[in-house]
């Protein structure tokens, strides 16, 4: 937990200025990879719903997930568009599952076919190792 | 210390991790940031409307001041104590963000605008008069403190 | 069609879909909404302030009244309008929110608790205004407006945690 928040420090984190991230488990870096059954480009967050099949390779993952970003303008400073997924499109996201257990996530990035990673927000690991992550 | 170190000792605590990891507390307290808020601007608008002699024309400056201004300062500092709040639990993030440092450079002049000029001002002669100071003095607090308030929405929105 | 249904369908119109999809538009729309608190529900804070004679009890309650309300009214203005812009671009989401409705339900209670100032006590206000006793039914009026405001504020935040 230390370790981790250690790496936030370290990335110049960003503004969470809305209402909290306490319902999410932050200290959780979750691979979901799936098919993108809706793209939602809007304010005040930007969702990602991935459709993760069985037989993934983690099976917590499997199911439909909920991964919420951020505004419009956080997002696309980050190189965010409306255009960047579509319903249908393979997508790999890293996000912060939900404490209770629901289908939901925050969004920390996402992996592009050309392995570039797509941040939620302004935070960038100085070092790749500064977030530890619990898996 | 570094500020660094200074932010790692909010993530080390226990008692901080408490509030950090409750569901609604944060939210909560961004209400009582929002009453105070509402407090504080309404109190701002209504004193600039009379010191601007634009409005409340038939109570005496005077009397509005020394009655409304204690509920204005409250305003304040249940803003700034939920504000607190809202910032300690996560104080490397804020600190990052732009627009909240913009917000809280505002504030400062805003607080010294307040109670350098702005009292002076009220607490004269003049006060009573909808002179051309007095509407520029009147403008420049309202422009201020929304200010602030407008780089307190942005914290989330533009980062 | 269903209430839900409808919702989904207003705010996927094209003027509500740009409304939320807008870096501009939402952020000034939403941060409006906030702010105009102080022109609606901080004036009106002031005034209930006065019937419980904690604040300006040596001036006319009636005289503020008639001194603070056209301010007020266009404060109200741009919360309804502002309000409804966001109903309308996240329609689906707002009906589906517990707080919405609790906040919605708040505001019909409000109006209907000003409406019973405006009948009951407003006619005979010279009477009472300028006593040190305010009248029971005053008094109520009073703090159920505070209490009810700072509910619906909390529920717009909590509600905004939801979405």
């Amino acid at each position: 937990m230390k370790h981790f928040l250690l790496g936030l420090v370290i990335m110049a984190p960003f503004g969470f200025g809305h209402h909290s991230f306490a319902m999410f488990e932050l200290t959780k870096d979750v691979t979901y990879e799936g098919t993108v059954v809706e793209y939602r480009w809007e304010n005040p967050h930007t969702h990602i719903i991935v459709k993760v099949e069985p037989g993934a390779a983690d099976p917590a993952t499997v199911g439909t997930w909920d991964v919420e970003g951020g505004s419009t303008n956080i997002m696309g400073r980050q190189g965010w568009t409306r255009a960047t997924f579509k319903a249908g499109d393979h997508v790999k996201v890293v996000a912060h599952p939900m404490k209770d257990g629901s289908k939901g996530a925050s969004l920390f990035y996402a992996v592009m076919p050309d392995g570039k990673r797509l941040y939620h927000d302004i935070a960038r690991p100085k070092t790749e190792g500064a977030s530890a992550s619990a898996q | 210390m570094s500020l660094q170190h200074l932010w790692q000792m909010s993530y080390d605590s226990h008692a901080i991790d408490i509030l950090r990891n409750s569901k609604y507390a944060i939210p909560v307290i961004q209400s009582f940031h929002l009453f105070g808020i509402t407090l504080l601007l309404g109190s701002m608008v209504l004193l600039n409307l009379r010191l601007s002699g634009i409005g409340l024309r038939q109570l005496p400056m005077a009397t509005l001041s020394r009655q409304i201004w204690p509920w204005a300062i409250g305003g304040l500092l249940l803003a700034i104590a939920s504000g607190f709040l809202v910032f300690v639990p996560d104080p490397a993030r804020y600190a990052a963000n732009y627009a909240f440092r913009t917000k809280m450079a505002a504030l400062c002049v805003a607080v010294a605008f307040q109670f350098l000029i702005y009292r002076k001002v009220v607490r004269s002669g003049a006060a009573e008069s909808g002179s051309r100071r007095n509407i520029v003095v009147a403008c420049c607090s309202l422009v201020l403190w929304f200010l602030v308030g407008w780089a307190g929405r942005a914290i989330a929105f533009l980062g | 069609m269903s209430v839900l249904s409808w919702c989904h369908w207003l705010q996927n119109t094209p003027w509500a879909t740009g409304i939320r999809q807008s870096d501009l538009w939402f952020p000034f729309i939403e941060g409006s909404h906030i702010l105009a608190l102080s022109l609606s529900v901080g004036l009106i804070v002031m005034f209930d302030l006065r019937l419980l004679r904690l604040v300006l009890p040596a001036e006319s309650a009636a005289k503020i009244m008639r001194q603070v309300m056209p301010w007020a009214l266009p404060g109200f203005g741009i919360m309804f309008l502002t309000g409804g812009l966001l109903f309308f671009s996240q329609a689906e989401k707002a009906y589906a929110s517990g707080f919405f409705r609790v906040k919605m339900l708040l505001l019909v209670l409000l109006g209907v608790n000003a409406l019973v100032y405006q009948l009951k006590f407003y006619p005979s206000m010279t009477e009472w205004e300028s006593s040190e006793t305010v009248p029971r039914g005053v008094q109520v009026i009073a703090v159920v407006s505070l209490a009810f405001w700072m509910v619906v504020i909390a529920c717009g935040r909590l509600m905004a945690y939801e979405l």
